[in-house]
C-alpha cells in the first residue's frame, strides 16, 4: 500500500512496569510513529527473586513451597517438575494411584491456567466480562484444590514419590460434577467470544509465526502448536501415565493469535475429558475410601503395600539428590517447563536451572509487534501468555 | 395544538400578581436553566449507577448494595468524593488548557440539552436549527479532549486526545447524514417538528420504521461519539491507561466523567426523538382522549399526557442507555484503523445512500415520507 | 455493474453476520443478568475453609520435644525453638517457641513433619494487624484456639464446591443440612462388611 510520506517525530513510550495490561511487571519500551509500532524492547527483571540460586541451598522439601511462585497460575506444574527432576535422577518409582492423582491435578491446573489466560486475553482486547465468567469456573477448580491440598494456589502437594495426601472423600464426585458443568460453560465462552466480528478482526492474521520460525525461536506449548506443529511433551516424553488415557494433541495451522486461542480453548475441553477418564480409571481401591479399606483390613494388612500406603510414608526431609545431571521437562500450559538438575550426592542440588516457557516465548514478541498498531501489542502479548513470575524467576 | 405551556402560565400568574410582564419573564428565565442542569446531572448520575448495576448483573455480581437501597446513593458518594479530592496537575502541564479542557467538554454537552424536548413545550428553546445545533455544539467537545490530552504533558494523554479528535471528526459526518435524512422527511430541523411529525399513528409512524438504515447508522455513530466501549479508543484502558483522562483527578475528572455520561443520555434522547417518536406513546394518546370524550384542553388531561410523555421519552432514552451498557460489557474494542475504516468506508457511503434513498422515496411516496 | 452488486451483496451479508454474532454475544451477557450472583459478600458471608486448609499454626507446648524438625523442613528455618538441655533427665526442655506469621508462607511443612503432632493447622486466615510485630506469635499466642467461621453469629457460612452435595455447584443455593458428596469411611466399611457377610 502506498503511504503518504509524513515526517513525524517518533515517540518513545514506556509501557510498564505499571501498566494496566502488562501482565505483571513487564516493561516495554515502544517506539511509535503515530499509532504504528516501529520498535519494541522488553525489559525484564522486575520480579527477579533468585529462584535458581535459592534452590542451591534448600532441600527439595524446603524448596517445594517456593516453586509455586514461578508460574503462579499453573502451580501444579511447577511442583510436578520440582519432584520429577530428583525422582528421575534417583530413580524413585511413583505408585499408580499417586500418578493418577497427579494427572488429575495437572490437568485441572492446566484448565485453570488457560481459563485465566482466556479472561486476560479477551480483556486485553477490551471485553471485560469474560474475565468474570472465567473466574467463576476457576474458583471452582481452586475450591477443589483447597479441599485436596489445603491451599488454593500455593498447594505444596507433590512429594518425591507421590503426593502429600490422598484425595478427601467426596472429592471425586465433586470433580466429576465440575467436569460435567464445565464443558457447557466453554461453549458459552465461545458463543460470547469466538465469532464476535470485532474479536475476529482484532486477532485474525495478527502476530503470525510460521512453522519453521516457531521451531527456530524455540517456542513451545500452544505457541508452537498454534503454528501447525503437533508437539506435546505428554505424548513425546510419556511421563506420568498419560499413555493410559485416550486423548489427542490439540493444534492449529493458522499461526496467528486466533489459532493460539483455538488451541487453548480446545485444550481446556481435552483436559476436562482427561480428568474424567482419570477419575474413572483411578486405581488403588475404589475412589478415595482407602481409609475405610484400611480400617476394615486391620493395621497390618496387604493395604500396607506400596500402592496403598505411600501417603503416610513421608519422603525424607533429608532426601539426597544423587550425583549426576539431567534435564527433565513437563508440558506446562504455557509450554515446555524444564529443569536442568546437577546433583552431587548432597541434600542440596548443585545446580537447578529452570527453563521457563514464558521466558523463551516472550523473546519473539518484538518481532511480532514491529509494524503493528499500538493496540495490537496487547493482543499479541496476551496471546503469548506470559507470567512474569516465571519469566523473571 | 395541545400541550401545556408552563412559561405562559407562570407569566400569567405573575402578571396577575401585579408584576410587569418583562419582570415576570426575567423571573421565568433562570428556572428552566437550573432545571435542565439538575435534570441532566441527575440523569448522568443515574447512568453511572445503571452502569454499575447492569455490569454487575451481566457478570453475576451484585454491584453497589449498601449505600442506600440498591446502592442508589453510590453516585452521590462518587460526586462527594470527587468534589473534595485534591486536583493534582502534572509538572510542566499547561495550567490554562489543563483546566479549560474538561470545562469545554462539559459545557458543550450541557448546551446540547437546550434543544432537547421532554414534551410539546417542555424544552428551553425551540430554535429552528434544532438538531443541527446539537451536532454543531457537540463537535466542540473533541477540542476540549484534544486540549486535555495536549496539556497533560503525558504521552498516553496525547495519544488519547488525538484519537478522540480523529474519532469524533470521522463519526460526526455519518451522524449528520443520518440526521439529515430525518430532517428531509420532517421538512424541519426543529426537534419539536420532528417529533410531532411522528405522532399520528403511534408506534407505526415512528421514524425507525421509515429509516431503519439511518437508525443503525445513527446508533453506531452516537456510540462512537459517546466513546462507549466498542469505540472507546480515546480512553482505552488496556492500551492508553486512561487516554486523555490519565492525569486528571478531582473536580476536573468529575467534569469528564459526568460529561461522558451526560453525553450518553443526550445520545439516548436524540435517538428517541429522531427515531422512536420522542415523547409520543406507542399509541396515539390524542385519539384515546377523543374516544373518552375529553377535550384536549382539559387541564388534568394535559397534565396526564405531559407526564406520560416525559415517562415515555425517559423510558426510551434509558432503553438506549441500557443497550449501550450491555453492549459495552459484551464486546471487545475495535482498533483505530478499523474504527476509521468503519466510519469512512462503511457508515459514510451507507449514510449517503440512505440520504439518496430517502430523497427518492420522498419524491415517489410523498404521503409516507413527508412530501 | 453485476460485480459491484455482488460485492455489495457480500458486504451486506457480512454486516448481517456481524450483527448476528454481536447479538449472540449480548444474549450471553443478557442471560447472565437473570442468574444468581455467585459472589460471596465477604464480611457478612464467608466461605468455610476446607478441612485441610492451612491457616494460622496451632502449637501445643507440652507435646513439643524440641527436636527442631520444623526448623529444618521450613523453607526459611522460621520457627524459633528455645530450649535448654537438662543434663539430669538427659532431655531437652522447651523454654519458648515462636513463629512469625508476617514471614510464614503457610506451606505446612512443619506440621507435616512434626513427629509428635505438636503443630497443627487451623482455619484462621485473617491475621491482619496494625503492627507487623504483633504477628510474631509466641507459644502462648500459638496455643490459642482458632476462631471459626461457622461459630460466628454475624457471619453466614457458605460451603465450598468440594463440600457440597453431589450435583450442586454453588454454595449459596444449598441448604446447610444437606450432606456433602461421597460416603464416609465408616459407611463404606459397613457396606463392604454386609457384602462379605452375604
Amino acid at each position: 500500500m502506498v503511504m503518504i510520506e509524513t515526517k513525524a517525530e517518533r515517540m518513545v513510550i514506556n509501557m510498564g512496569p505499571h501498566h494496566p495490561s502488562m501482565h505483571g511487571v513487564l516493561r516495554l519500551i515502544v517506539t511509535l510513529d503515530g499509532e504504528n509500532v516501529v520498535d519494541c524492547e522488553p525489559v525484564l527483571g522486575y520480579l527477579h527473586r533468585s529462584m535458581e540460586k535459592i534452590a542451591e541451598n534448600r532441600t527439595i522439601i524446603q524448596y517445594l513451597p517456593y516453586v509455586t511462585r514461578w508460574d503462579y497460575l499453573a502451580t501444579m506444574f511447577t511442583e510436578a517438575i520440582t519432584v520429577n527432576a530428583p525422582e528421575k535422577l534417583a530413580n524413585v518409582p511413583v505408585p499408580r494411584r499417586a500418578s493418577y492423582i497427579r494427572m488429575i491435578m495437572l490437568e485441572l491446573s492446566r484448565i485453570a491456567s488457560h481459563l485465566l489466560w482466556l479472561g486476560t486475553f479477551v480483556a486485553d482486547i477490551g471485553a471485560q466480562t469474560p474475565f468474570f465468567y472465567v473466574f467463576r469456573e476457576r474458583e471452582m477448580i481452586y475450591d477443589l484444590f483447597e479441599a485436596a491440598t489445603g491451599m488454593r494456589m500455593m498447594h505444596n502437594y507433590f512429594r518425591i514419590g507421590g503426593v502429600a495426601a490422598d484425595l478427601p472423600y467426596g472429592w471425586v464426585d465433586k470433580c466429576e460434577d465440575f467436569c460435567h458443568y464445565f464443558l457447557p460453560m466453554v461453549d458459552e465462552y465461545e458463543r460470547l467470544v469466538t465469532n464476535n466480528p470485532i474479536f475476529r478482526r482484532r486477532v485474525e492474521g495478527l502476530g503470525t509465526i510460521g512453522r519453521e520460525e516457531a521451531i527456530n525461536w524455540g517456542l513451545s506449548g500452544p505457541m508452537l502448536r498454534g503454528s501447525g506443529i503437533k508437539w506435546d511433551l505428554r505424548k513425546v516424553d510419556h511421563y506420568e501415565l498419560y499413555d493410559e488415557l485416550d486423548w489427542d494433541v490439540q493444534w492449529d495451522t493458522g499461526g496467528d493469535c486466533l489459532a493460539r486461542y483455538f488451541v487453548r480453548v480446545r485444550e481446556m475441553r481435552e483436559s476436562t475429558k482427561m480428568v474424567l477418564q482419570c477419575l474413572k480409571q483411578m486405581p488403588g481401591g475404589s475412589y478415595e475410601n482407602l481409609e475405610a479399606q484400611r480400617m476394615q483390613a486391620g493395621p497390618k494388612s496387604e493395604w500396607n503395600s506400596m500402592d496403598y500406603q505411600f501417603i503416610s510414608k513421608k519422603p525424607s526431609p533429608t532426601f539426597k539428590v544423587p550425583s549426576g545431571e539431567h534435564y527433565v521437562r513437563v508440558e506446562a500450559p504455557k509450554g515446555e517447563l524444564g529443569v536442568y538438575l546437577i546433583g552431587e550426592d548432597n541434600v542440596f542440588p548443585w545446580r537447578w536451572k529452570i527453563r521457563p516457557p514464558g521466558f523463551i516465548n516472550l523473546q519473539v514478541l518484538p518481532q511480532l509487534v514491529r509494524g503493528m498498531k499500538i493496540a495490537d501489542i496487547m493482543a499479541i502479548l496476551g496471546s503469548v501468555d506470559i507470567i512474569m513470575g516465571e519469566v523473571d524467576r | 395544538m395541545g400541550g401545556i405551556d408552563l412559561q405562559r402560565s407562570l407569566v400569567e400568574v405573575l402578571t396577575g400578581a401585579g408584576l410587569s410582564s418583562g419582570a415576570a419573564k426575567a423571573i421565568w428565565m433562570p428556572l428552566p436553566m437550573i432545571l435542565i442542569v439538575l435534570v441532566v446531572t441527575v440523569g448522568a448520575l443515574v447512568c453511572t449507577w445503571l452502569e454499575r448495576k447492569i455490569s454487575a448483573a451481566a457478570q453475576q455480581r451484585i454491584g453497589p448494595e449498601y449505600a442506600g437501597p440498591f446502592g442508589i446513593l453510590i453516585p452521590v458518594a462518587d460526586v462527594a468524593k470527587l468534589v473534595i479530592k485534591q486536583g493534582t496537575p502534572p509538572a510542566k502541564s499547561d495550567p490554562l488548557l489543563y483546566t479549560l479542557g474538561p470545562a469545554i467538554v462539559f459545557i458543550s454537552v450541557f448546551l446540547c440539552f437546550l434543544v432537547v424536548p421532554f414534551g410539546q413545550n417542555l424544552l428551553i428553546s425551540n430554535i429552528g436549527t434544532g438538531i443541527f445545533f446539537v451536532i454543531a455544539i457537540s463537535s466542540i467537545a473533541p477540542i476540549g479532549l484534544l486540549m486535555a490530552g495536549y496539556a497533560s504533558n503525558n504521552k498516553y494523554s496525547l495519544l488519547g486526545g488525538l484519537r478522540a479528535a480523529a474519532q469524533s471528526i470521522s463519526y460526526e459526518i455519518p451522524l449528520a447524514l443520518a440526521a439529515l435524512a430525518i430532517a428531509m422527511m420532517s421538512n424541519s430541523l426543529s426537534t419539536i417538528d420532528i417529533v410531532s411529525q411522528q405522532a399520528d399513528y403511534g408506534l407505526l409512524s415512528w421514524n425507525i420504521l421509515r429509516q431503519p438504515i439511518g437508525f443503525v447508522i445513527f446508533v453506531i455513530a452516537a456510540l462512537a461519539e459517546c466513546e462507549r466501549l466498542p469505540f472507546d479508543l480515546p480512553e482505552a484502558e488496556e492500551e492508553l491507561v486512561a487516554g486523555y483522562q490519565t492525569e486528571y483527578t478531582g473536580m476536573r475528572f468529575a467534569l469528564f466523567y459526568g460529561g461522558s455520561y451526560a453525553n450518553l443520555v443526550l445520545a439516548g434522547m436524540l435517538v428517541s426523538i429522531l427515531y422512536l417518536g420522542g415523547w409520543e406513546l406507542p399509541f396515539p394518546i390524542d385519539q384515546v382522549g377523543d374516544m373518552l370524550g375529553i377535550a384536549p384542553s382539559t387541564a388534568w388531561w394535559q397534565i396526564i399526557t405531559a407526564m406520560l410523555g416525559i415517562t415515555a421519552i425517559l423510558l426510551k432514552t434509558y432503553f438506549f442507555v441500557f443497550t449501550a451498557i450491555l453492549l459495552r460489557w459484551s464486546v471487545p474494542r475495535v482498533r483505530i484503523d478499523q474504527l476509521l475504516d468503519l466510519g469512512w468506508k462503511f457508515l459514510l457511503p451507507i449514510g449517503l445512500f440512505n440520504l439518496l434513498l430517502t430523497a427518492a422515496l420522498k419524491l415517489a411516496l410523498p404521503s409516507w415520507f413527508g412530501g | 455493474m453485476l460485480k459491484f452488486l455482488s460485492k455489495v451483496g457480500a458486504y451486506a451479508k457480512d454486516a448481517v453476520q456481524a450483527a448476528k454474532y454481536i447479538g449472540q454475544g449480548m444474549g450471553v451477557t443478557f442471560d447472565h443478568m437473570r442468574r444468581r450472583p455467585i459472589t460471596v459478600q465477604y464480611p457478612y458471608e464467608k466461605l468455610i475453609p476446607s478441612e485441610r486448609f492451612r491457616g494460622r499454626i496451632h502449637f501445643e507446648f507440652d507435646k513439643c520435644i524440641s527436636c527442631e524438625v520444623c526448623v529444618r523442613v521450613c523453607p526459611i528455618n522460621l520457627p524459633v525453638v528455645d530450649y535448654k538441655f537438662n543434663s539430669e533427665y538427659k532431655k531437652k526442655e522447651l523454654k519458648s517457641y515462636s513463629i512469625d506469621f508476617g514471614v510464614c508462607i503457610f506451606c505446612g511443612n512443619c506440621v507435616e513433619y512434626c513427629p509428635t503432632n505438636a503443630l497443627s493447622m487451623t482455619e484462621e486466615y485473617d491475621l491482619s494487624t496494625y503492627d507487623r510485630h504483633e504477628l510474631n506469635f509466641d507459644s502462648v499466642a500459638l496455643g490459642r484456639l482458632p476462631t471459626k467461621v461457622t461459630e460466628d453469629p454475624l457471619v453466614t457460612p457458605i460451603r465450598e464446591l468440594a463440600y457440597l452435595p453431589k450435583g450442586a455447584m454453588e454454595g449459596h443455593q444449598v441448604d446447610h443440612r444437606q450432606r456433602r458428596a461421597g460416603q464416609r469411611p465408616e459407611e463404606l466399611m459397613a457396606e463392604s462388611k454386609e457384602g462379605t457377610e452375604a
